[in-house]
């Protein structure tokens, strides 16, 4: 079902959390509301699902404004990051819950429970409460529970923060599949990037209470909006300086083509530069000296410091036969691929 | 957390100081104890002395006190309407509470805080102004001493308990889970039913019984507006021992004490003592 959220204002007293924001979602797509806490993105997810209602703006779910339609009445299911699991029923009644209010008829609510159960692998524990299930399994109860309604929109917060690193790539990748196979218009709330990255077919970038680009994981990545969103996506230096006549010079003999005359910024992935020892610094050339290094097995991330300028981010493939720099090592910094990074109009400050 | 304590298990040395500080705490705890249920373990042996008139040490065993509660009509008669008052007093204030609990904790409106520090002011005045208070109240409208304002003056005083304890549980109750049944097509009536209710059912029911130990037992507002024919057991029991030392309100107190015990007892085993 497509959604379509139409320059939504939300204030909670005198604090505007929502400004204006747009956002149209395809039938069928998964998108991430991407943002460090306090952006609004779960303000929202919660403004789709109906628990809030915009001052101004609307809330369109496959045609219809539902903007103030109350929640009960919106058919768009919602995975709460807490899992919101009702604790005084067992796994069964949790999610059989959504077809017992609409009073469903007894055979085929056993029967969509059971599909819905076996969707989610969770045959054994049906007759389980809520305590007695792990994190994952109580997220999947969560996930059958708004499954076995068979909703177009879903919506879910930050729903594996709970969760230990590997179980939660795991949830995610398959939860992806399934979003994917059954159809259903999803959308993400996270902080977390690589997540982002991992489940979305676009992702929302928000940045206080407004939308800042929409685009393709690799999109956002490769071609940010603005230094805020190449920072909050990966990793990024953003190297400030005055372009003139189509040029702007990171460093001594580095320059970068610009469209951007004047104030700009040029957003330098840590991949994209390479590090090698040198012998000692000279003025002519990006050089530094190894301020930080984090081997962390398949790959190096060093900071190098130099003088007068910023220090540089450098993310290095490692394999075991590789030496990795020492502190305090002098090194020359040289970009991979010049045209592999962007060139923005400097932030008004 | 699967460790287990035993007898010789290695403790870190204490210095004297902290030796003479555990002594003085267990004393106080000790001391504590004794004074809480020295006096409960002194009716229960009043109530099997052979003498005819309250004394401690208690001589003798006999259970002619508990036979001639059984006996005296006057009291078995006054014993049913502590408790019919007491079953009043546990559904009005369950229903009350409840609700009360849940527009104090979820509404949105002015004068909240003050409202709920109202409702629980009761708690905090003497049950004999409670008393004073509900009888001229009454008397205002011709409304006079009888049980059903012995109810309403009992609901009054133990409202607050249940209040109390309601709103604590729906204060710790996740609001994403009533979100998550709204979300699941439940109206704010199927989810107050279905979700809410259940889950702070237990810590109601347990407060509830609480609420009817107190209606049961309590004298000082029954005392003003308990009517003189049909009177409560306290009521009856105090008067009884204005006039006579008989060792049968010693075999009443220790059958209080036993209901006390039981439904401490039941609720323990049903709903958990943690909840209350």
């Amino acid at each position: 079902m497509h959604v379509e959220v139409d320059s939504l204002d939300k204030s909670f007293g005198p604090t505007r959390v929502l400004k204006g924001c747009s956002l149209g979602i395809d039938r069928g797509e998964v998108v991430t509301l991407l943002g460090p806490s306090g952006c609004g993105k779960t303000t929202l997810l919660r403004c789709i699902a109906g628990f809030h209602v915009p001052e101004e703006g609307r809330v369109v779910i496959g045609g219809r404004d539902m903007t103030l339609v109350p929640p009960w009445r919106r058919d768009v299911g919602m995975i709460f990051q807490s899992y919101a699991l009702f604790p005084h029923l067992d796994v069964r009644r949790n999610v059989e819950y959504g077809l017992s209010v609409r009073r469903v008829a007894r055979a085929e609510r056993d029967r969509r429970v059971a599909k819905a159960i076996e969707i989610v692998s969770l045959g054994g524990l049906a007759d389980r409460y809520p305590s007695q299930l792990s994190g994952g399994q109580q997220q999947r109860v969560a996930i059958a529970r708004v499954l076995v309604l068979e909703p177009t929109v879903l919506l879910l917060d930050e729903p594996f923060n709970a969760l230990d690193a590997k179980l939660r790539y795991a949830m995610q990748v398959e939860l992806r599949k399934l979003v994917k196979n059954l159809g259903i218009t999803t959308i993400f709330v996270t902080h977390d990037q690589s997540e982002a990255l991992t489940l979305s077919d676009r992702v929302a970038v928000m940045r206080g209470g407004e939308i800042e680009q929409v685009a393709a994981p690799l999109g956002v990545y490769d071609t940010p909006a603005s230094d805020y969103v190449a920072d909050f996506i990966g990793s990024a230096n953003a190297i400030a300086g005055e372009a003139r006549a189509g040029r702007l010079e990171i460093a001594p003999g580095v320059g970068l083509a610009s469209r951007v005359e004047g104030g700009a910024v040029a957003i330098v992935r840590p991949e994209n530069l390479r590090v090698e020892p040198i012998e000692s610094e000279t003025d002519d050339a990006w050089c530094g000296r190894v301020g930080f290094v984090r081997a962390l097995g398949a790959t190096v991330e060093y900071e190098v410091e130099v003088p007068g300028r910023d220090a540089v981010k450098v993310l290095a493939l490692r394999l075991a036969s590789d030496d990795v720099l020492e502190l305090g090592q002098v090194v020359r910094v040289s970009l991979r691929d010049p045209d592999a990074c962007p060139v923005l109009p400097a932030p008004a400050r | 957390m699967s460790e287990r304590r035993t007898a010789g298990a290695r403790r870190y040395p204490r210095s004297p100081a902290e030796w003479v500080a555990g002594a003085i705490l267990y004393a106080l705890a000790g001391l504590s104890l004794v004074l809480l249920i020295g006096p409960s373990l002194i009716v229960i042996g009043i109530s099997f002395t052979e003498k005819l008139y309250i004394s401690f040490p208690p001589e003798g065993f006999t259970l002619r006190w508990y036979e001639a509660f059984l006996d005296h009509d006057q009291l078995i008669d006054s014993a049913f309407v502590s408790l019919r008052i007491a079953g009043w007093v546990t559904v009005l204030t369950l229903a009350l509470g409840i609700t009360s609990a849940f527009s104090l904790v979820r509404g949105r409106y002015r004068g909240r805080t003050a409202l709920s520090a109202f409702m629980v002011s009761p708690q905090m005045l003497p049950g004999m102004v409670i008393g004073i208070a509900v009888l001229f109240f009454g008397s205002a409208f011709g409304f006079y001493q009888s049980n059903p304002m012995v109810i309403i003056a009992m609901t009054v005083f133990c409202l607050p308990f249940v209040v109390r304890i309601v709103m604590a549980r729906l204060e710790v109750l996740d609001p994403s889970i009533e979100e998550a049944s709204a979300n699941l097509g439940a109206a704010r009536t199927q989810t107050f039913f279905r979700v809410t209710l259940p889950m702070i059912l237990p810590a109601a029911l347990a407060a509830a019984a609480f609420a009817f130990i107190e209606a049961f037992d309590n004298l000082t507002v029954a005392l003003f507006t308990a009517s003189p024919r049909g009177r409560p057991l306290s009521v009856e029991l105090y008067t009884l021992v204005q006039f006579d030392s008989s060792p049968i309100v010693a075999a009443i107190s220790s059958l209080e004490i036993l209901l006390a015990l039981l439904m401490v007892f039941v609720i323990g085993r049903t709903i958990g003592l943690e909840k209350i």
